[in-house]
């Protein structure tokens, strides 16, 4: 996904909101690594990532059109989290929620066009797993299966079954930079 | 630290199973050193983009089965990652465009005479506006001097800004004709739930072409025709007659028509027992359940395959009830499809306790709606089929679509909470003593 180098510009005001939902779409995948990294879990991020949004439109008047979008979209997916975990009473011990937040933070940073190419790259090697290892990932990431229910649908040792995602998330990050490495060469024989 | 233990430390972070130990020890990993903090970035990218690609996948598989089988079916292959594409930026084009509509109707919200909360999905209910006409939609601001009108098979309800509802039935017509409020009715019935309006504030008023009806908070309807029938179900209403400026007073369970020669007030013809009065109850528990586990929070959610929501309300002995509706409030997340409402088979749970073991099950459907709920919609249906006798009763709320085609709704601890509205008889009066 694209993510702006620049700071969002807005014009007269009228396009304000267009401009945030804009940036919101351009950045989606940044502010929701940030949740994704406070809450560690997929659909519950996908939910506080939706409550972002609109906190982000709600308080778009106070944004500084000057600065950087991210970091202050980042800020208030990390206030919506605190919220939820005030709300459901999981917030981490006292201290743990600024390391969670801090971490989560540091994820979100990197080079722009990172995440675009990576995207690309990703979905080649996708396709080049063999049928019961993209199996694993289609149940663990595309449908949000954890722990032992995953082992269980997976057919793998419950035991095995973070060690062998932490492999397969390695062998795909190899993957991705052989891809993007070919493709750098192509654009620059 | 080795790799191997940062590696270590970096799979349980992920995957949300890092004591706090741990998340220490990762934290100083990461701000000690760029190449582990680099590293960081790098995994959650590639979890998160492969969440975004796998993700989009299961909904493109969810599809196939409604799409008509093709004999072609290496071409299909072909085209499989073109219509990823298509689909995943007709997704990102219809999420902004989403938002820029509830953006949009957030930001140019507006008050109006009144609003359109709900739209029959069967039939058309359309808007003359200045000359021109549109379809109604729920959340529509509807302003002075428009005309709204329900086909033959059509329902609309409509609120207005002093809290006043409009219950229009299939081919009814009416007017807002000022922001007395004055309303024309043209055509048709209409249930007028009119709000308690201050001693000092005009009267609210029904015209129609032969009399005109003036309330000051009270629950009746009034249809029209070549005359003007007013039935009261609560309080009073003052009816007027154009022709002859004859006017009565109508009160509770009375009813008047333009078309006696003599305008008054006469007991309204009870066939079977009528409405006398109406009792709004909230949900004594809520909850929803999510894959299993009681989700949190102030929202009730549902999802196909994945969310369900329980609501219980004790029915008060409040005589026969003549009917029962739930109505629910929208929050944050829109969505659409069929929603089935069910009654369960025992009230014997409560919220904080509600487990899959002890959830009630949905044993028969009692209503459902078909459509797109929107932001702030309110939703009403008909659950009359479940409340046949004072006690608990639990109402299960499912959803047939998944994903961003989820609901959710206030709950009881929200400030749009759920309501059950029943409309009750008076208790059949007691044989007399001594006869």
């Amino acid at each position: 996904m694209d993510m702006p180098t620049e700071p969002m510009t807005t014009g007269a005001g009228d396009d304000r909101p267009f401009q945030s939902l804009l940036c919101i779409t351009e950045n989606r995948c940044r502010i929701l690594a940030m949740i994704v990294a406070m809450v560690h879990d997929f659909e519950v991020a996908e939910d506080l990532f939706q409550e972002t949004v609109l906190e982000i439109l709600k308080s778009e008047s106070q944004f500084d059109p000057t600065r950087r979008f991210t970091p202050w979209a980042c800020g208030i997916a990390r206030n919506v989290v605190r919220r939820y975990w005030r709300q459901c009473k999981r917030a981490p011990a006292s201290g743990m929620a600024d390391l969670v937040a801090d971490l989560a933070l540091v994820s979100t940073e990197g080079d722009d066009d990172l995440w675009r190419q990576e995207r690309r790259a990703l979905r080649r090697c996708l396709g080049k797993l063999p049928d019961r290892m993209r199996r694993l990932l289609l149940l663990r990431y595309g449908h949000n299966f954890k722990g032992r229910e995953l082992a269980q649908r997976a057919a793998y040792r419950a035991g095995s079954i973070r060690t062998t995602l932490a492999r397969l998330r390695g062998q795909l990050r190899q993957c991705i930079q052989m891809q993007m490495a070919s493709s750098a060469r192509e654009a620059n024989p | 630290m080795t790799d191997e233990r940062f590696k270590e430390l970096l799979a349980g972070y992920l995957g949300g199973q890092a004591t706090e130990a741990d998340l220490a020890e990762l934290h100083q990993a990461v701000f000690a050193s760029p190449s582990r903090r680099k590293c960081l970035q790098e995994e959650t990218r590639l979890h998160v983009l492969l969440r975004e690609a796998l993700a989009e996948e299961v909904e493109l598989q969810a599809l196939q089965p409604v799409a008509p089988a093709r004999r072609r079916a290496p071409e299909r292959r072909r085209c499989l990652p073109l219509a990823a594409g298509m689909a995943a930026a007709v997704l990102l084009a219809a999420g902004v465009l989403t938002g820029l509509w509830y953006w949009s109707d957030g930001k140019q919200e507006r008050q109006g005479l009144g609003v359109c909360l709900d739209v029959s999905t069967s039939g058309d209910v359309t808007i003359e506006r200045g000359g021109r006409t549109v379809q109604a939609v729920a959340d529509l601001v509807l302003d002075v001097g428009d005309r709204v009108v329900c086909d033959t098979h059509a329902r609309a309800m409509l609120r207005l800004a002093d809290g006043s509802n409009l219950s229009m039935e299939p081919g009814s017509s009416v007017v807002l004709v000022s922001d007395r409020p004055q309303v024309r009715l043209e055509r048709g019935e209409v249930l007028f739930e009119i709000a308690q309006r201050p001693a000092d504030a005009p009267a609210f008023e029904v015209r129609t072409g032969q009399s005109t009806v003036a309330v000051m908070g009270t629950v009746f309807t009034v249809e029209t025709g070549d005359h003007t029938r007013v039935k009261v179900y609560e309080g009073r209403v003052a009816l007027t007659r154009h022709s002859d400026s004859a006017s009565v007073e109508v009160g509770s369970l009375q009813t008047a028509t333009t078309a006696a020669k003599e305008l008054a007030a006469v007991a309204l013809f009870v066939p079977a027992p009528q409405p006398t009065s109406t009792v709004r109850l909230l949900p004594t528990d809520d909850a929803t359940l999510d894959r299993g586990a009681r989700a949190l929070g102030a929202l009730l959610k549902v999802e196909g395959d994945r969310r369900t929501a329980y609501l219980r309300f004790v029915v008060p002995a409040v005589g026969r009830i003549h009917s029962a509706r739930l109505r629910l409030t929208q929050a944050i997340d829109p969505g659409q499809g069929t929603l089935r409402f069910w009654l369960a088979d025992h009230s014997k749970w409560e919220e904080d306790t509600l487990r899959p073991d002890t959830a009630p099950k949905a044993v028969r459907e009692v209503a459902r709606r078909v459509g797109v709920v929107r932001r702030n919609q309110v939703i009403e249906v008909d659950v009359s089929d479940a409340i046949d006798q004072p006690g608990p009763v639990t109402i299960v709320i499912t959803l047939d679509r998944k994903k961003e085609h989820d609901i959710w709704f206030g709950s009881k601890e929200s400030d749009i909470p759920p309501e059950l509205i029943l409309t009750c008889c008076s208790p059949p009066r007691s044989p007399r003593r001594g006869m």
